[in-house]
């Protein structure tokens, strides 16, 4: 039965594998794949296959002193897998549950397949990932390092295939608990009973035996490094710890015989939580298929490019207007986007935040100007203007980045493509702006006198204000523009599930959009800039600034406002030509 | 009401449907059939305006879906196999916002009446994720009737619903037939097209095969079999035959 199995994952990565590599016909997706595989060479496989063995230390122990680095690694290494494993325990609240995909548990659970055999499918299945984590993880743990590369990728392997085991073990462990009347709270308990017994034994070991820990200790690393080792070597911690030093060991081998030495008792853990999970009589069905719906949910969100609330249940929302039958059509979209950002992230709750901080910054700047929180406070907001206009673009995409799995059903909609491209891009453009808006009020009102310098009068602060103010909406919708310039000309690029790019073309895509974005955002700002600059400059031979940097402003505005309008319609077009077909088809 | 003309879509060299002509009339209801992959879904997007056609002319009541896309479009309705609805608006703003994109003016009561005619009114504050697979088809089918469409096109539309839902459904289209608006239903489900249609056309490799009122169609193919159903209809049009003239 199992043969089934592994022909259904090993067809599946065959096909994946080809149609990754038929894509490559397809011009953008070589040269994706070329420039994601130059990455990935240079920055990762480069170094680590030219440079020499023990040549130079890796990573991990240029910073540890001599002698000190393998123990000192086992030792957080083994800390590390105790806190993995202790919120595998603590931290998972319903009942166990494989990871299967719909279709897995539509054809394998009616199927006259043994429980234990979609136990070692499920664990076939993980294997490809943890081979690619083991792998990858060698990339940087064997840089440098005197043991050779395949030590290392069997050692991650057989860390990260314990730790698997481990977890499904728990979690039916966990769910044979709840079977029998022990709900999660007493478990958790239970558990952390166990934790605090084992702590309290090794801090009446550590009272009684070590010397004094004083606070200077702390800031010493030297002798914090000494107490480590000292608590670490000897009384309990080393047999509290030894499983999980165990299992770190293999990796940290020099050479073949200390690694077969290590690897031994490794793989007898590896072998224990293997036998403790296919043992296991506890019922999944009913969990993975829930879990199964929720991740296709999960997906069908993503896919639509509501990554916000592809983890969470859909909010209902008021919208923020009311929506009339007349008046332009392009507002509705602009309506439902926004009633989208408002299910994603609070509007009214960081409006309100927004005008309560700037009533209050108001308030304090006028009654004690000089506070040095209020200047902390100038600078912060200062700082977070220019960070919300290149970041926002990003974390609200309720645009065609959102709507483009629903392009076939805008198509039919009475609207020219320029109108539904504006309309898109209305909801984020909007947001942005207002966020943009309050942030420059708050820096305006609480903006820091320059150290050493001139501080700025508030005159001279509402002027830049004001003109970054009246820029900032047509920034933000150049940027959305080209953002939406590169989902319209590589939908698939913001696809996931079956069709998606993934892989070296994915990364390598993801890098040109970035390049690409950056550089067109230059361009279109260069104009722009250029008629800021001669209103500004020239205007400065006859005017008072307060008049110039306005003038300027608005002088920016219309040429950035110019420049958005020919997008607009140029993405129009873009989206009337767009084939979903076409992209669907490859 | 719906007229088709060499209508062609090709997907870079295949030819997904091939010079297909053909005319729907007020009042009449067109069944478009044929086997998996003839080209109905393709032919039903282009005709809805979704994809653009490689070649040919679409008139959706007079208006040339090329040229005049957004008066062709105000005259029609499409309804995809699967409701496309917005997770995160409400039954009642998916009417608000199909009233704004149309325009249409006495959406409010329209809406209430569809609501109800539709049995969704008590739904109307709750999200799509809410909604059963049939409530879904049921907003769907809400939002297309909002703007008193002329012209309607239906893929598989009995896809998901129980058979409350499939004698609503076929109810529904024939009402509408009767009010004199122009529907293509593509569907695989023969008895639907002899239940509810007055003409078919059967595709077959994107290209028209068979086309007329059920009644001729049955006496075309009765030469062979005076009493032929639609299913031996269907069978003997798609076997190896030369296209339609």
């Amino acid at each position: 039965m199992i043969s089934a199995l592994v022909f259904l994952y090993s067809r599946s990565l065959a096909n994946r594998l080809r149609r990754q590599f038929a894509r490559l016909k397809r011009p953008k997706y070589l040269a994706g794949a070329l420039v994601g595989g130059a990455y990935f060479w240079f920055f990762f496989l480069r170094p680590f296959l030219f440079s020499p063995a023990g040549a130079s230390p890796g990573p991990a122990a240029t910073w540890l002193p001599e002698g000190v680095g393998r123990s000192l690694l086992e030792l957080g290494g083994a800390f590390a897998l105790v806190l993995f494993v202790l919120a595998g325990w603590l931290l998972p609240k319903g009942r166990a549950a494989l990871d299967f995909t719909e279709a897995e548990v539509a054809f394998l659970f009616p199927a006259p397949v043994p429980r234990r055999t979609l136990i070692h499918g499920k664990l076939l299945k993980s294997q490809l990932r943890i081979a690619f984590s083991a792998l990858f993880m060698t990339l940087f743990s064997a840089r440098g390092s005197a043991a050779p590369a395949w030590m290392h990728v069997i050692g991650w392997w057989l860390v990260f295939s314990t730790m698997e085991l481990h977890l499904l073990g728990a979690s039916f462990t966990r769910t044979r608990w709840l079977d029998k009347g022990v709900a999660r709270g007493r478990q958790r308990l239970a558990v952390l009973g166990v934790v605090a017994v084992l702590g309290a034994v090794v801090l009446g070991w550590a009272w009684t035996s070590l010397p004094a820990f004083s606070l200077e200790a702390i800031t010493d690393p030297e002798r914090l490094i000494d107490y480590a080792k000292r608590a670490a070597a000897s009384g309990p911690v080393p047999w509290i710890l030894l499983p999980f030093r165990l299992l770190i060991r293999p990796m940290l081998a020099v050479d073949a015989a200390q690694f077969a030495l290590a690897a031994a008792p490794a793989l007898g853990l590896f072998v224990l939580n293997y036998l403790w999970v296919v043992c296991s009589d506890v019922s999944f069905e009913e969990a993975s298929l829930a879990r199964a719906q929720q991740r296709a949910r999960t997906m069908a969100a993503m896919r639509s490019g509501q990554w916000q609330l592809a983890g969470q249940g859909k909010r209902r929302v008021a919208p923020l207007f009311a929506l009339r039958p007349g008046g332009w059509r392009m507002v509705a979209l602009l309506w439902k986007n926004l009633i989208a950002a408002a299910g994603a992230v609070s509007l009214r709750f960081w409006a309100v935040a927004g005008v309560i901080l700037f009533i209050g910054g108001a308030v304090l700047k006028t009654v004690k100007p000089g506070l040095p929180v209020l200047q902390m406070f100038g600078a912060v907001f200062l700082g977070l203007t220019p960070f919300v206009f290149l970041v926002g673009t990003q974390l609200l995409p309720f645009d065609f980045r959102q709507d483009l799995g629903n392009a076939d059903l805008l198509k039919t909609y009475p609207l020219r493509g320029w109108q539904i491209t504006l309309g898109e891009l209305l909801a984020p453009t909007v947001l942005l702006t207002a966020a943009q808006w309050l942030l420059i009020a708050l820096a305006v009102v609480l903006f820091p006198a320059p150290r050493g310098g001139p501080s700025l009068s508030l005159v001279d602060r509402l002027t830049w204000g004001a003109g970054v103010g009246l820029l900032a909406p047509f920034l933000n919708l150049s940027s959305l523009l080209l953002i939406n310039a590169g989902v319209l000309w590589f939908p698939s690029w913001t696809r996931t599930g079956p069709g998606r790019a993934e892989g070296f073309e994915a990364m390598g895509q993801r890098m040109l959009f970035m390049v690409a974005q950056m550089l067109g955002l230059v361009l279109v700002l260069l104009l722009p800039a250029l008629v800021f600059a001669a209103i500004f400059f020239v205007g400065r031979l006859w005017l008072n600034l307060m008049f110039v940097v306005p003038l300027a402003a608005v002088g920016g505005a219309v040429v950035l406002a110019g420049e958005a309008a020919a997008g607009v319609v140029a993405l129009g077009r873009l989206f009337e030509k767009l084939d979903v077909s076409d992209e669907l088809l490859t | 009401m719906i007229e088709v003309t060499d209508l062609t879509k090709l997907y870079g060299a295949f030819r997904a449907v091939n010079g297909l002509s053909f005319a729907v009339q007020p009042g009449e209801v067109l069944g478009l059939v044929g086997p998996n992959g003839a080209g109905k879904t393709t032919t039903l997007r282009c005709l809805a305006g979704v994809i653009p056609a490689t070649q040919g002319t679409i008139r959706i009541c007079g208006h040339d879906l090329a040229h005049a896309p957004l008066a062709a479009k105000q005259a029609l309705a499409y309804f995809p196999d699967e409701p496309r609805l917005f997770d995160y608006l409400t039954v009642r703003q998916h009417l608000e916002f199909t009233a704004r994109l149309y325009h249409v003016h006495d959406g409010e009561p329209h809406a209430r009446q569809l609501l109800e005619e539709l049995e969704l009114a008590d739904k109307a504050g709750q999200l799509p994720s809410e909604l059963s697979r049939g409530m879904k088809q049921k907003l769907a089918l809400a939002c297309g009737l909002l703007h008193h469409p002329q012209v309607m096109f239906f893929d598989e539309p009995l896809t998901g619903l129980d058979p409350h839902g499939i004698r609503r459904m076929k109810d529904l289209l024939l009402r509408r037939a009767r009010e004199g608006v122009a529907i293509l239903v593509s569907s695989h489900l023969l008895h639907l097209v002899e239940e509810i249609c007055s003409h078919l056309l059967i595709l077959k490799q994107g290209q028209k095969v068979v086309h007329g009122t059920l009644a001729e169609v049955r006496l075309r193919f009765a030469e062979s079999a005076a009493d032929a159903s639609l299913e031996e209809i269907f069978f003997r049009a798609t076997a190896d035959t030369p296209p339609a003239p």
